[in-house]
């Protein structure tokens, strides 16, 4: 063998860390003295390095023509249009969830009411004739449901149909001096009354244009609809008869109207567009802004509005409720009263 | 590679040892947006980011290959630990590499033990002065780390002293070569 393989070996043995402590102390005072070995020790070094600096770029170039292309295309498929629709589509999708969640919540608790609220009435389909029954020197009103809402088949969830409901009395006069007159009777208040179907929209499922001559005025029942009330077996149960009638209209007053008595300070609007919309993740509840009512989850169009003592209510069926001010979209929320209820299930 | 299932880490190392150079593709697909998002936002621009991905690819590949890799964490934590490092190191030298041009020390280059392969053309013209073969024997004793008993085995040679005296003989061929042409401080 000559020098040169055994330096080979040596070094590369060096080199690959595959010598003693003692080998390696031998290793480098032989570096420091012998000028030969420590130029060969260089060159094989140097080549060693070579030759996995070769090894290294060969890989690259595998890499370059085998690993890019799909790291590209991935980068051009999150640019692509595709892929902006799909996240737009799973971000919307993943707020009506949080929605719903939020609505759910707030529903449960009107569930909790509708359980417990005084609920008695039966649809009446034919049109009727109510009197006035209180002493007021007022006319008596009839109200003349041209057309009911139930009578409308339900559009689909492709056309949004326009309605159109007029009403043919106007509000009643008021007498706000007469103490008598604090509480009105039935036929002051405003029923909706005729609906045209109008125009075709996408998405929502029917929409409703809802003129109601509500009153800006403080009005409310007259004594004998509150006392008619108290016959009613709930309000008769929730009360005691024997109070006083003076009791029971204190009680109405802090109770039971003090909503509305707030809410008659506020301006109701007496035209409505009034909407229904089918949410796809069934959320139920509505929105009111200005004139514009959407109702969300109402799969039965039979609705009408009330207005009672100036604050606005949505009977849906045997259901009443009332409708605030809302924005971002409000559950349902039954009304407690019992004589609100009775009263607007009283009217067709 | 088309169609091939995705290799779970273990099977990946298994697969880097045999020398599936598909398995380190993955690699390098697997970690793509990691490594390269670190370099981007840490001073870097695409190339660099490409350089360092690769790097740590190969880096990655050499550990496996050199048995110098225990399968404690992630593959993917571990390439990203070296991605880092990989990019700081090169942060390092850029701003070393000013101060080499300020202070102009040619001794100081010299004496030092790294080499420069910047000049890739210059490396793969080395290595190609000598046969398939030899760089091929070359390439499993220095850059893989093989035993003379795993070449033979490799390369189909009757035994380990075949393998040593081959060596010997490919690495002289180059080293004569070598020193023909090109002076070691070429590379310094």
């Amino acid at each position: 063998m000559n020098q040169d393989h055994l330096y080979t070996e040596e070094i590369d043995a060096y080199l690959q860390g595959k010598i003693s402590p003692e080998e390696m102390a031998a290793f480098d005072e032989k570096l420091n003295t012998d000028p030969s070995f420590a130029e060969a020790f260089k060159n094989q070094k140097l080549l060693s390095e070579l030759i996995k600096e070769n090894a290294r770029l060969e890989l690259k170039d595998y890499l370059k023509t085998h690993g890019q292309t799909k790291v590209v295309s991935s980068k051009n498929w999150l640019q692509s249009k595709v892929f902006a629709i799909a996240a737009t589509a799973i971000i919307l999708i993943g707020s009506f969830v949080v929605f719903q969640f939020y609505s759910n919540t707030k529903l449960e608790q009107n569930i909790a009411l509708e359980e417990t609220g005084p609920i008695t009435e039966t649809e009446k389909q034919e049109p009727v004739v109510v009197s006035p029954e209180s002493d007021q020197n007022m006319q008596s009103e009839s109200y003349n449901d041209k057309a009911m809402l139930n009578e409308v088949p339900p559009p689909t969830i492709e056309e949004l149909k326009v309605l159109e409901m007029e009403i043919d009395d106007a509000p009643p006069p008021i007498d706000q001096d007469s103490e008598d007159l604090y509480y009105k009777k039935e036929s002051d208040y405003n029923v909706a009354q005729e609906i045209n179907i109008k125009d075709t929209f996408l998405f929502a499922t029917s929409l409703t244009m809802l003129d109601l001559n509500g009153s800006n005025e403080s009005y409310g029942f007259g004594k004998k609809s509150q006392s008619k009330s108290a016959q009613l077996p709930e309000a008769a149960s929730n009360s005691n008869q024997a109070k006083a009638l003076e009791d029971k209209k204190k009680s109405f007053d802090t109770a039971g109207l003090s909503k509305s008595k707030i809410a008659n300070k506020q301006n109701i609007k007496t035209k409505f567009i009034v909407e229904f919309w089918t949410s796809p993740i069934n959320f139920k509840g509505y929105k009111y802004v200005n004139n514009i009512i959407q109702l969300f989850g109402l799969n039965n169009y039979n609705c009408k509005l009330y207005t009672v003592n100036g604050s606005l209510y949505l009977r849906h069926l045997d259901k009443v409720y009332q409708l605030l001010p809302c924005i971002d979209g409000c559950a349902y929320k039954l009304e407690v009263d019992p004589d609100i209820i009775q009263f607007i299930l009283k009217q067709n | 590679m088309l169609g091939r299932n995705k290799l779970n880490d273990q099977q990946l190392v298994d697969a880097i040892k045999n020398g599936d150079k598909d398995a380190m593709v993955q690699l390098y697909k697997d970690n793509a947006n990691s490594i390269k998002n670190h370099v981007l936002k840490n001073n870097g621009n695409a190339d660099d980011a490409e350089d360092v991905l690769q790097d740590t690819c190969i880096a990655i590949w050499e550990k496996i290959r050199n048995d110098k890799l225990e399968l404690k964490a992630k593959i993917s934590t571990l390439a990203f630990a070296i991605a880092r490092n990989q990019w700081l190191k090169r942060l390092n030298k850029l701003s070393k590499n000013v101060q080499m041009d300020v202070i102009n020390t040619e001794k100081m280059a010299a004496e030092s033990d790294s080499f420069q392969f910047d000049d890739k053309k210059k490396v793969q013209e080395v290595l190609g002065m000598v046969g398939e073969k030899c760089k091929e024997l070359l390439t499993y004793f220095y850059f893989d780390g093989y035993d003379m008993n795993t070449i033979a085995e490799k390369m189909n040679y009757n035994n380990s002293d075949t393998v040593k005296a081959k060596k010997h003989q490919c690495f002289k061929s180059l080293q004569e070569q070598f020193l023909k042409k090109y002076n070691r401080e070429d590379f310094i």
